[in-house]
């Protein structure tokens, strides 16, 4: 049953990334290249909905259960930041607009996901002395 | 501006914004999961290679709700597609045809390796641009605040030289 509420979260959040554009390869170039502010903003506001969204669920008794953790700087955040960056520049895509992409019919983001998996593997080989958070935010 | 998809009109960047920031919310309200992908993507290389370092605590304990929400945003991806005007397979990819080219193979090899960074870094910050970019930053963590920084602003940087040598 818990398996299944999850597909339906993941189900909503797809549709969202993929019907806002978050997931469109020409609307992600549009926004860095500053021509379109349309992702600016839907990043914008969804930060700041989540804050304000979580900060009063905290503050209420229905936030009673709700555990939420701030994670200290660690030495992997810089470089990994800037290694994702480099990736996220390149393919136009992150991990969860890549799922999104490939199940919207774009191809493509097959073999960015499949990259993604090879990077997660070469990491276990080669990246974990760099200095790898041993919790994980994601 | 319209989408790759179909040339549907995006949904308003407010209303996804919300939508985004309610499922945060319900993931951490229903369940007490904080919302990330790229952990989700890690369980799936515990799959490939069975080593200890996969079979972690961080990554296989959340097995239970990971996999099936990474499952649900493909799901989603296709159920857009669907009532949007069909569900229409294609290796196309706007600008990307236009300005970068490279052929059909050097498209792919471009998208692969653009995932490796993805992967490799995602797992040296320990999240994406949904674990520290919209989960993080809302909850006020200091890695998430900075590992978003750097992602942005090195995706930034990285398309605007690509723009430039595209253009020469």
């Amino acid at each position: 049953m818990g398996a299944l509420y999850q597909l339906a979260f993941g189900c909503v959040f797809g549709i969202v990334l993929t019907r806002t554009g978050a997931s469109d390869f020409d609307a992600m170039v549009r926004m860095f290249r500053f021509e379109d502010a349309h992702l600016f903003a839907l990043a914008g506001v969804t930060t700041a909905a989540a804050a304000l969204g979580l900060w009063a669920l905290l503050r209420s008794r229905w936030g009673a259960g709700v555990r939420v953790v701030a994670r200290r700087v660690h030495p992997g955040s810089i470089p990994g930041g800037v290694a994702f960056g480099i990736g996220w520049g390149l393919s136009g895509s992150c991990p969860g607009t890549a799922l999104a992409q490939l199940g919207s019919g774009h191809l493509v983001a097959g073999f960015t996901v499949a990259g993604v998996v090879l990077g997660n593997l070469l990491f276990e080989r080669f990246g974990r002395k760099v200095g790898a958070p041993a919790d994980v935010c994601s | 501006m319209p989408l790759i998809l179909h040339g549907l009109t995006p949904l308003h960047w407010a209303v996804g914004g919300a939508g985004i920031a309610l499922i945060t919310l319900a993931l951490l309200f229903v369940a007490n999961r904080r919302l990330g992908i790229s952990t989700g993507l890690e369980d799936v290389c515990s799959y490939v290679l069975p080593v200890p370092y996969f079979a972690r605590d961080a990554v296989r304990g959340a097995r239970h709700w990971r996999l099936p929400f990474i499952a649900g945003l493909v799901l989603g991806g296709f159920l857009s597609a669907l009532l949007g005007g069909g569900f229409a397979p294609t290796w196309d990819l706007g600008i990307f045809d236009q300005v970068i080219g490279f052929g059909p193979a050097g498209k792919l090899a471009w998208m692969f390796v653009g995932g490796l960074f993805i992967g490799f870094g995602t797992r040296l910050a320990g999240g994406c641009t949904s674990g520290h970019g919209i989960c993080g930053l809302a909850r006020i963590s200091p890695r998430c605040w900075l590992s978003t920084a750097a992602f942005w602003g090195t995706a930034l940087a990285v398309t605007w030289l690509f723009a430039w040598v595209g253009r020469r």
